[in-house]
């Protein structure tokens, strides 16, 4: 399911514009991406928690050159999901 | 700081962001979700724009054993979901370190000295206290500097007395008369030119003040020494049939001819000029004898010019008969050419005589050995 179709049903079912329910997610993207830059993890009932996971700095190995990197850390969203939400994916409904 | 965001919270902070009602918010999220945990469930993937991905991957089935009782059993495959954010989301969350880029290491760098604490600490300190020995540095050649510029001073007061006045304008009237006497008294005012010159360069070192223009003077010498050199060259292609004994004459009336051409130019760059010419014909004298000698056609020296059409093999085949010849004349010209498939059209090349090698491009050998050097050409740019 892509984007458009995704709102398009928000849209009808909670009987808003397109315009409100687009500017909602913006919203969520912007509260999980600044929520999770505090470290925060956002747990939602019964489908899963967005958390932040820190990635420490590193040496690798640039695949074309051959030089060393220090790659620097950086943070990263991972989701985990519900158990509800894993047994559903699991059973197919 | 890892604390857990509740949906009551999170309804909270996106009523505030978006300034829509409470209701509204909690109801949009939980639809949202609903849908998309549907959508999952249906073996859907869902994609949000400026949010992320949940994609569904299988996952194959696996035997394991039950740890307590021992047996084995087989866990079936399934499928489980991922999520990928989108790119708006991840540098919103990696905003404390998205200033940041990844950074070669030198490779003279040892690895400890990148991991573990007390490394770090001591490399830490030993950048420290190299900085500390600098500053010391610094204020010990600060006042190195400050006594330098003190004995400088002292010494340009005395040389601008002595120094004042450019030797080479004295020189050059002195060479002008030598010229209508003899070739002798020509050599030995080219000696006191070069005595001259050294002291000249003396002076520069000491006062620095006359730097500019002994700089314009020196570029100026060298063009007339130039200047000199293409006369004379001219001079004897006109007069080769001419014999060698009267060269000597012919020299000092060549000299003479220039005089008289540079005369209607101004006074005192006349005067330079005319001292250059005759030191030009000093020193061109000596090599003159030697480079009418090695003309062997042997020796000859062919150039060629790299083209997008003409290649160092095409070169080596009409030049030596085969192709596979070609690492000879990159080996002759490696100091300006780079990886062989790289050089750039219009690069002048010089194309060496085969015997300088003693290759026959007739011996299966030497071709054999032409082709391994090839070879060796390109490995060094591997």
């Amino acid at each position: 399911m892509d984007n458009k179709t995704l709102t398009d049903i928000l849209s009808k079912r909670l009987d808003v514009s397109l315009d409100t329910v687009n500017s909602m997610m913006d919203g969520l993207t912007k509260i999980v991406g600044d929520s999770c830059a505090e470290l925060d993890s956002v747990a939602l009932p019964a489908f899963g928690t967005f958390e932040p996971r820190k990635r420490l700095e590193r040496v690798a190995l640039h695949p074309a050159s051959g030089k060393r990197l220090l790659v620097p850390p950086k943070i990263v969203v991972t989701f985990k999901p519900s158990a509800i939400l894993k047994q559903r994916v699991r059973n197919g409904e | 700081m890892e604390n857990k965001i509740t949906l009551p919270k999170l309804v909270a902070m996106l009523a505030l962001t978006t300034g829509k009602q409470k209701k509204l918010c909690e109801d949009f999220l939980r639809e949202l979700f609903k849908v998309i945990g549907d959508e999952l469930s249906r073996g859907e993937n869902v994609r949000i724009k400026g949010f992320g991905t949940f994609k569904l991957v299988g996952v194959e089935s696996r035997k394991s054993v039950n740890v307590a009782t021992g047996e084995e059993h087989e866990i079936p495959g399934h499928l489980k979901v991922i999520f990928v954010p989108a790119k708006e989301l991840a540098s919103l969350a990696n905003a404390a370190f998205e200033a940041f880029e990844a950074v070669e290491i030198a490779d003279d760098l040892p690895v400890d000295a990148l991991d573990g604490e007390v490394n770090v600490d001591e490399f830490e300190e030993s950048v420290f206290r190299r900085e500390e020995k600098e500053s010391e540095d610094e204020t010990i050649e600060d006042m190195a500097t400050a006594d330098a510029y003190g004995a400088m001073e002292s010494v340009d007061n005395s040389a601008d007395g002595i120094g004042k006045e450019p030797e080479a304008h004295v020189d050059a009237e002195n060479l002008e008369e030598s010229v209508t006497c003899d070739e002798s008294e020509i050599q030995n005012a080219n000696d006191v030119q070069c005595e001259s010159e050294e002291e000249g360069t003396r002076v520069e070192e000491q006062s620095g003040r006359h730097r500019f223009a002994w700089g314009f003077l020196s570029g100026f010498l060298a063009a007339a020494v130039s200047c000199g050199i293409i006369f004379l060259l001219v001079y004897f292609l006109g007069f080769s049939c001419g014999s060698r004994a009267g060269s000597d004459s012919a020299d000092l009336e060549a000299v003479r001819n220039s005089q008289e051409m540079e005369s209607e130019l101004s006074q005192v760059t006349s005067q330079e000029l005319e001292a250059d010419t005759v030191m030009a014909v000093g020193r061109s004298e000596a090599p003159e004898g030697n480079s009418e000698v090695p003309t062997n056609p042997s020796d000859v020296v062919v150039y060629d010019t790299i083209s997008t059409t003409r290649y160092l093999t095409t070169m080596a085949k009409e030049h030596y008969g085969n192709f596979n010849l070609w690492p000879i004349i990159y080996e002759e010209n490696k100091s300006i050419l780079g990886h062989p498939d790289r050089i750039k059209p219009g690069t002048a090349v010089v194309v060496p005589s085969l015997k300088k090698y003693g290759v026959d491009p007739k011996n299966p050998a030497h071709i054999k050995e032409a082709k391994e050097k090839g070879r060796a050409i390109y490995a060094r740019y591997k």
